[in-house]
């Protein structure tokens, strides 16, 4: 059964006189306990469509669906509060606060019941993607871009949501770094059971996951493909 | 990390950026609290004023310039305009001066020149002053306001007039002159132009009697004056000139009616002065020249002026301050917010409530702005303290009786003197501004709002930040 769906998504952009069309009725499904990575030349539309999930743009036509119910009837900014993680390619920390701050805050946002024991919460969380108590109290300057993107990811789980969505997650980091990052991903889907969607413009890391979704440029569609090797 | 806390974390995290608005508030705030601190001085000094000069008004007279032919009209006019005043709402006592000369006679003959004083309230200004007093013999008592209605024909005469230490036996020392009936004559001046053309001068005598009732003291003057109410001295003149027409003289001069002194009114209320002042004027119009009408407020114009102007400045600069603070506070505050576009793209992404979000920020400028106002309260006031201190220094504020400008006559009614009693320091005191407690109030409630104020545009922008371009952009 599918947590999040989306029916003839259609999206353009204005582009001179004429609209550019990014998304031309876009309908695919998503499932809990999978990886699945949005896949595309760059320019192609992903960024998009991930911005249309996450719920910080609407489309134009078309709907989506989160356990069948359209995001719009949710509210998109309830939906941001208590459904959905997102995770991106800036990682996107609060500067003057800690790693731990960070997640707290998320953690404070959420209707999701996780506000008791807020704190041991947050740092149990951050010590399950690699980040320690110590490194957790630390400034987000003072976190290298690896340690950040792992705080990000934590912020993202900490509401307790079963969706994750990340743009580019690995785009900044190293190979190395980005390798460990993507096993995150991958267990947090296998072994937590979380749909996870993450866009990304490389084929070798697209491999990586269950199911690819490669953007047509010429169609503006999906072409879904299943990974066997995994 | 509730949104309250998020604020405190962030004033404090961000120590550069609160000390920034901490500045910029503390510097507008300063401007608007020195005007503030300058316009209540205004205000101190102005009440001070309008205190010092009372809720008096008079009409005097400039007898030189009074028509001398056909009186009858102008004198039936005057009597029943001032009796009018008096009725006014607003006033809470007011009388009239008329007054003749001429003579009391003693027993063995010998006459004694007196002025006849008349009067229209038991209590006249003088006896409310302390400048006249009743003097302490058995008896001797003021007018009843029935003796005044009826113009009776009793007196209180001016103790000189009983003294025997001045050699005056006109009446007894002792308490029997007191209730004695004492002849009178009242002396009219008049002019007769015979065959020749050429001026004759003459004098018509009335006799008539008074009761005495009492005596007094006059402790500014020892001119041997003789009260009476007024009716009674415009009944006497009445008849003087019945006796003057059958001599066939002709009684349509001024001469043969009292003379008109003065009128005077207290108010009840400073507050209402102005609208006595309009009615005022508007009789003294329909009076020939010689009548002059003047009340505290003509006093209050003439010294009130460097004052209004210091008010009129503080106001313009406050207006400018609250208008510059406008401006200025809501482009720093812009500034600050643009300058956390991703801080507030990442509490929308987390699906953060706007009131929340806008309650996060308004919070942390409330806190920064209250510490800055507090600080700007303190250093305005010292602002504003120098600069009317130094307006003191250029300005003598209260003017001297000869700068005044021409006044007809003296009366007890007129203001000058009674700033000139009241004392020069009490007002210049109220230079002195001090902080207050209403000070302070009225600067939080100006300053907070202001700052609450120049929030709005920032506010409506920051809500209005699209996340996706925040936070999505960057390929
Ligand atoms: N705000 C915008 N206005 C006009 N065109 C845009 C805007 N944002 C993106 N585009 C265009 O839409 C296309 C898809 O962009 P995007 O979804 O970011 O691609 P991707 O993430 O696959 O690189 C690109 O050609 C981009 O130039
Ligand atoms: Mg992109």
């Amino acid at each position: 059964m599918s947590i999040l769906e989306t029916k003839d998504l259609f999206f353009t952009y204005p582009d001179g006189d004429e609209r550019k069309i990014i998304l031309n009725e876009v309908s695919v499904s998503f499932e809990k306990g999978k990886f699945y990575t949005i896949l595309g030349a760059s320019g192609s539309g992903k960024t998009t469509f991930l911005s249309l999930i996450a719920a910080l743009d609407q489309p134009e036509r078309g709907e989506i669906l989160f356990h069948e119910k359209s995001i719009r009837e949710i509210g998109y900014e309830k939906y941001r509060r208590n459904h959905i993680g997102i995770v991106f390619q800036q990682y996107n920390l609060i500067p003057y606060m800690t790693g731990l701050e960070n997640v707290m805050t998320a953690m404070s946002i959420t209707d999701n019941s996780v506000q008791t024991n807020m704190k041991a919460q947050a740092l149990e969380i951050l010590e399950s993607v690699g980040i320690n108590a110590t490194k957790a109290n630390r400034k987000i300057n003072h976190l290298s871009g690896g340690e950040q993107q792992r705080v990000a990811i934590a912020r993202a789980l900490s509401t307790n949501v079963d969706v994750l969505l990340a743009d580019e997650p690995t785009g900044n980091l190293d190979a190395k770094t980005s390798k460990t990052i993507i096993d995150l991903f991958k267990t947090l889907a296998h072994e937590k059971n979380k749909c996870v969607i993450m866009v990304t413009h490389s084929e070798k890391i697209a491999q990586e996951s269950d199911v690819i979704l490669k953007l047509n440029s010429d169609t503006q569609t999906f072409e879904v493909s299943q990974n066997e090797m995994v | 990390m509730k949104w309250f806390k998020r604020s405190l974390l962030s004033i404090t995290r961000r120590p550069g950026k609160s000390l920034l608005l901490f500045l910029v508030v503390c510097a507008m705030v300063s401007l608007l609290a020195g005007s503030l601190s300058i316009i209540n001085t205004a205000n101190n000094v102005k009440n001070e004023l309008k205190r010092g000069f009372g809720a008096i008004a008079s009409i005097s007279t400039d007898s030189t310039l009074l028509p001398e032919e056909n009186y009858e009209t102008i004198f039936s006019n005057y009597i029943s305009g001032v009796e009018t005043l008096r009725q006014n709402e607003w006033v809470d006592y007011g009388e009239y001066r008329l007054s003749a000369s001429g003579y009391a006679c003693g027993d063995l003959g010998q006459e004694f020149s007196a002025v006849f004083l008349g009067m229209s309230l038991p209590q006249s200004e003088q006896f409310r002053s302390g400048e006249w007093e009743l003097s302490g013999q058995i008896n001797s008592r003021n007018f009843t306001q029935k003796e005044l209605d009826n113009g009776e024909r009793v007196a209180v005469v001016n103790i000189s007039l009983a003294s025997t230490s001045s050699g005056n036996e006109v009446f007894s020392t002792g308490i029997t002159s007191i209730g004695n009936t004492i002849p009178m004559k009242i002396q009219i001046p008049y002019r007769e132009v015979n065959e020749q053309g050429f001026n004759l001068y003459h004098t018509f005598t009335y006799e008539f009697e008074l009761k005495i009732i009492g005596t007094f003291v006059d402790h500014k003057s020892d001119a041997s004056s003789i009260l009476i109410p007024n009716h009674a001295l415009i009944d006497i003149m009445q008849e003087a000139r019945e006796e003057a027409q059958k001599q066939g003289l002709n009684t349509e001069s001024r001469r043969f009616y009292p003379d008109i002194d003065y009128a005077g009114y207290k108010m009840k209320d400073p507050q209402h002065l102005s609208e006595f002042d309009a009615e005022a004027k508007a009789f003294i119009s329909t009076l020939p020249n010689g009548f002059h009408y003047e009340s505290s407020n003509t006093n209050y114009q003439k010294n009130a002026g460097p004052v209004e102007n210091l008010d009129l400045i503080a106001r313009i600069i406050f207006i400018a301050a609250l208008v510059a603070t406008l401006l200025i506070l809501g482009m720093v505050i812009t500034y600050l917010i643009g300058d956390r576009k991703k801080e507030i793209g990442i509490y929308m992404s987390l699906g953060e409530k706007s009131h929340s979000l806008i309650s996060q920020f308004l919070m942390e400028i409330l806190i920064i702005s209250t510490l800055a106002i507090g600080t700007a309260g303190i250093s305005g006031y010292f602002l504003g303290n120098g600069i009317s201190d130094y307006m003191m220094q250029i300005q003598s504020y209260v003017k001297r009786e000869q700068e005044l400008g021409i006044r007809a006559q003296y009366t007890p009614y007129n203001s000058s003197e009674t700033l000139e009693k009241y004392s020069r320091e009490n007002i210049l005191a109220e230079y002195q501004n001090e902080i207050n407690a209403q000070y302070f109030l009225i600067l939080f409630v100006v300053g907070e709002s202001s700052v609450l104020l120049s929030c709005l545009i920032p506010m409506i922008y920051m809500i209005h930040l699209k996340p996706k371009e925040i936070l999505l952009g960057g390929e």
